[in-house]
């Protein structure tokens, strides 16, 4: 399995805003609105922020009770999924 | 594809100094209005006043004006008919909104006061299309200024409140409105409504002349408290269930036509929308197409 990209950036026909604990996305070009949970929604600020994939990691590791593999796999996951979804694009290895 | 291929022979902008297509004006009343239609030839006139007969009025300034403008034929691309469906090319800027659909292209401010339609049409029929798909954009852009929105949604009145079911097409809207007018409750439109501020940090809704089944009827115009607006789905059974905060102004977002396009006013229109959730229920109802939902939404208003 090829390693995920270490930096990420938001695409820039994308908007997103807080509203509570989820995430309102609007992707623009394809006309789309899409809600992301809290974590979803964390990860997607990390990533437009310029963390790197560690360090969105640590960070996700101080702010929710979830063991480090499982959190590992599901923001590998997540990330290829806002890739995928048009939301974010690989900047990649710094 | 370049902004306003599918409609325009040039890409430029009509002529800013065309003159008007006549001498004709009226005004319209309803949500951000009064609004003034002028510059109309008489046919022009006769098929608007037609159209928009229920809510025509005099005497009270306008507070936001459409202007007709005469465009050549040749600016427009050749188009053998009108077909039954397009989509518009819209283009935000700063300071205005560029719009170009079917023998039409068209000016507006962000705040939707000011107007101006160029066309090559002196009446007939598909006019009164022409400047109804152009007026829908200003009063978009009306409401979205004025603190409100344009929901894509069939409104309904009941005990004195309205509540809106929206969704995207196919999602039950006018099936609502037919099950709701069946229980004898006042339909205001199953395609558009108007969400308004009262002024008093509630809001309201308000009929709209523009199309639908219900909204080009004789029911009567007028606004009325909003009580709830209901995100539809098709369901076995009717249930009504809570939407989270972020879900329900991603659905109402969904059904906010034009505006929702233009990447200028996300933000303003989001706060819009935030303020609706906070000031009323958004939830989402799901709902058979043979049975009346309407005791269990009585029933969610004690939850």
């Amino acid at each position: 399995m090829p390693a995920a990209p270490s930096r990420y950036a938001r695409r820039p026909d994308v908007r997103y805003r807080r509203v509570g604990d989820e995430a309102v996305v609007i992707r623009q070009e394809a006309a789309e609105v899409v809600v992301l949970n809290e974590v979803a929604a964390r990860i997607l600020e990390l990533a437009d922020a310029g963390r790197t994939r560690d360090e969105m990691l640590e960070g996700l590791l101080a702010e929710f009770d979830v063991p480090r593999d499982r959190l590992a796999a599901d923001l590998d996951a997540f990330l290829a999924e806002l890739e995928s979804g048009g939301l974010i694009a690989p900047l990649g290895a710094p | 594809m370049s902004f306003g291929a599918a409609f325009l022979a040039t890409p430029r902008l009509p002529d800013p100094a065309a003159p008007p297509w006549g001498g004709g004006a009226l005004e319209i009343a309803f949500a951000g209005g009064p609004y003034r239609i002028s510059g109309l030839a008489p046919d022009q006139e006769a098929r608007a006043r037609q159209r928009f007969r229920q809510m025509l009025t005099t005497g009270t300034p306008p507070a936001a004006e459409l202007r007709l403008l005469r465009a050549p034929p040749e600016h427009f691309a050749d188009i053998p008919r009108m077909p039954w469906t397009y989509t518009l090319d819209l283009r935000a800027g700063p300071d205005q909104v560029e719009v170009a659909g079917l023998l039409f292209q068209g000016l507006l401010d962000p705040g939707g006061r000011e107007g101006r339609l160029w066309t090559p049409l002196a009446g007939g029929g598909d006019f009164v299309g022409v400047l109804e798909n152009f007026f829908r954009i200003l009063v978009a852009y009306r409401l979205l200024a004025l603190g409100g929105v344009l929901l894509h949604s069939a409104g309904v009145v009941d005990r004195g409140r309205a509540r809106l079911f929206f969704g995207p097409s196919n999602a039950g809207k006018t099936t609502a409105a037919r099950i709701s007018a069946g229980g004898g409750r006042q339909v205001l439109s199953d395609d558009l409504n108007a969400v308004v501020p009262d002024g008093a940090g509630g809001l309201e809704v308000e009929k709209l002349p523009f199309a639908g089944e219900y909204g080009q009827t004789g029911t009567p115009s007028g606004r009325y408290p909003l009580a709830g607006c209901y995100r539809l789905e098709k369901g076995a059974r009717t249930v009504v269930s809570d939407l989270g905060t972020g879900a329900a102004v991603g659905a109402l977002l969904a059904c906010t036509p034009y505006v929702n396009a233009d990447p200028l006013r996300q933000e303003r229109l989001l706060d819009n929308l935030q303020r609706l959730c906070h000031r009323v229920p958004v939830r989402r109802l799901a709902f058979p197409r043979d049975g009346d939902f309407w005791p269990i939404l009585y029933e969610s208003d004690q939850e």
